[in-house]
Order: structure tokens, then sequence, then C-alpha cells
């Protein structure tokens, strides 16, 4: 093994286990490679450095509580922002209802169809605030 | 593990996925953080967001993507966004900000914090992210969406250049 070699297997050790072939070659060179050894050396003590240096802070206690607070906030305001639009359609459906009972078989029958289809245009208006909102959510 | 979340996702019981998500990924999507916004508070807060957006978009997951790959890409893009709002790495100096874990009175590691800023930033990150995510090449890989022949060779890139610059 040469140096070039050898010093790509050092760098490779500290990225997992090597194979027991590979660490006895790297011994082997390193017991006549003065220049391989204190690169081996350094890489060693950069290594302990960086493990001791960079380590991951816990999260506080709370965290998850918090979490939670914010999801259960979030769901009661996607509640009452949907409760005017709830209102609004089990209010028209009672009127058409009464009005078909109420109203003549013709004029029943045109403001059933009328009331039917603007009901339906809630489908494609709930489809496209999803996409708007899947939009703004991917660009963020 | 991610089978879990894919069976829990099809019944519905997002706040249970949810659960199995923060178990699995929040100290690696913390970690994220961390390296990203270079201050544990602040990474936090973002952290909760991010988890937020997740939860928020998990009746609309699809199951295209593995879910760790659809998470941190939100996790990513997060970051990025906090990251730009405060201008973190432009109205910050390295003196200010210590890399995380860094004990600001020892000199020693306030050299090597400062050869660290001097990395381009791929090296700096996937060598930052290697030691706070328990030095796993996969899960750098993964969170980087990088290959894990790509993350060795910066990692070894890193190394080297941080040995030469303490010289």
């Amino acid at each position: 093994m040469d140096c070039q070699k050898t010093q790509e297997e050092i760098l490779a050790s500290f990225d997992g286990a090597l194979p027991y072939e590979s660490q006895r070659e790297i011994n082997q060179h390193l017991s006549t490679c003065p220049t391989c050894r204190v690169f081996a050396a350094r890489q060693k003590a950069l290594d302990a450095r960086l493990s001791a240096m960079l380590v991951l802070p816990e999260v506080s206690p709370g965290f998850r509580a918090t979490l939670r607070g914010q999801m259960r906030r979030e769901a009661v305001l996607a509640r009452s922002d949907s409760l005017p639009e709830i209102v609004h359609f089990v209010s028209c459906t009672v009127a058409t209802a009464l009005c078909v009972v109420l109203l003549p078989f013709g004029t029943s029958v045109i403001l059933a169809a009328g009331a039917t289809a603007a009901s339906l245009t809630y489908i494609p208006l709930a489809a496209l605030r999803n996409l708007f909102r899947e939009v703004e959510e991917a660009g963020e | 593990m991610n089978d879990d979340v894919q069976e829990l996702l099809k019944k519905r019981t997002y706040g249970e996925a949810l659960e199995r998500l923060l178990n699995l990924y929040q100290k690696k999507v913390f970690g994220m953080a961390v390296m990203m916004l270079r201050d544990a508070g602040r990474a936090e807060e973002v952290t909760q967001d991010i988890f937020l957006k997740v939860w928020r978009a998990l009746p609309a997951y699809d199951g295209r993507a593995a879910v760790s790959t659809w998470l941190y890409t939100i996790a990513r893009n997060t970051c990025l966004t906090a990251v730009r709002a405060e201008s973190y790495r432009k109205t910050t100096s390295i003196d200010q900000v210590p890399e995380p874990g860094v004990r600001a009175n020892v000199p020693l590691e306030l050299e090597l914090a400062g050869c660290l800023e001097k990395l381009p930033e791929i090296q700096r990150e996937v060598i930052t992210l290697f030691y706070l995510q328990e030095k796993s090449v996969r899960e750098v890989a993964e969170i980087l969406d990088l290959p894990e022949g790509t993350v060795k060779s910066h990692l070894h890139r890193a190394r080297r250049a941080l040995s030469d610059m303490m010289e």
C-alpha cells in the first residue's frame, strides 16, 4: 500500500469500521512510514476535537407539549374557518327543500336545479383552494 | 419503520403518524436545523415549525417518495426560509455565533470553529452534520439528498483541509 492509498484508507476509517485486511495493511504501512504516522495522528486528534465540539444539544423538555398546543390551536382555527361555509351550505339546503315543498312543481324544479348547480361549485372551489395552499407550502 | 408510518397514514390516524415521525426524526431534523441556523434556540423553533408543516401536509402525502425524503425536503426548505429571512450568515460573525456545542471559552475549539467557517459550504455542512448525526454517513446522505460516496468524498476533503489549516 502506498502513502496516498494509506491516507485515503485512514480517512475512510473515520467514516465507519474498515475491513480487517485494510486495517492490517494500514498498520503495516504505518510501521515503516513516519509521514503517514503523522497524518494518522493528526487525523485522529482532529476527529476527537470535532467529536467533542460538535455535540447536538437536547431540545427543551416542553418541545412536544408546545407542538401539540400549536396543533390544537390550528385544528380549532381550521374548524372555525370552515364554520361559516357549513352554516351557509346547510341553510341553503334547508331553504331549497322548503321551496321545493311549498312552490308549484315547475318553479321548484328550476329552483332546485339552480341550487344544486350552485352547490356543485363548492367542489372546484375547495379543490382550487387546496391547490393554492399546496403551491404556497411548496414555495416556502 | 417507515411502513408503520404509511400504515397509520392509510388509516388516517395523523396524530399517531406524527408521533411516530417525531420519535424517528425529531433529533435528526433538529440537528439539521442547528447546522443550518447555528443557533440551538432558533433551531428548536424552526423544528417546531417543520413538524407543524409536516402535520398539516400529512393528509396530502401520496407515498411516492419515502417518508424520510419527503420530511427532509420540508425540513430543508423551512430551514432555508428561516436562514434567508433572518440573514444569519450575513449579519452575524463567527465570534457571535459559535458552532453547535462549542464551549466558546476554549481557544482550541474557537480555532477549530474558525477553520470550519473557512471550508466550502458543502464541506462544512457535511462534516458538521456527520458529527451531529452520530457519525452516520447514511443519515447525512439522506438529509442532504446526496449519494453516500459524495458525502464521503466531501468528508475526506474537509478532514484534509481542516488538518492543513490547523498545522
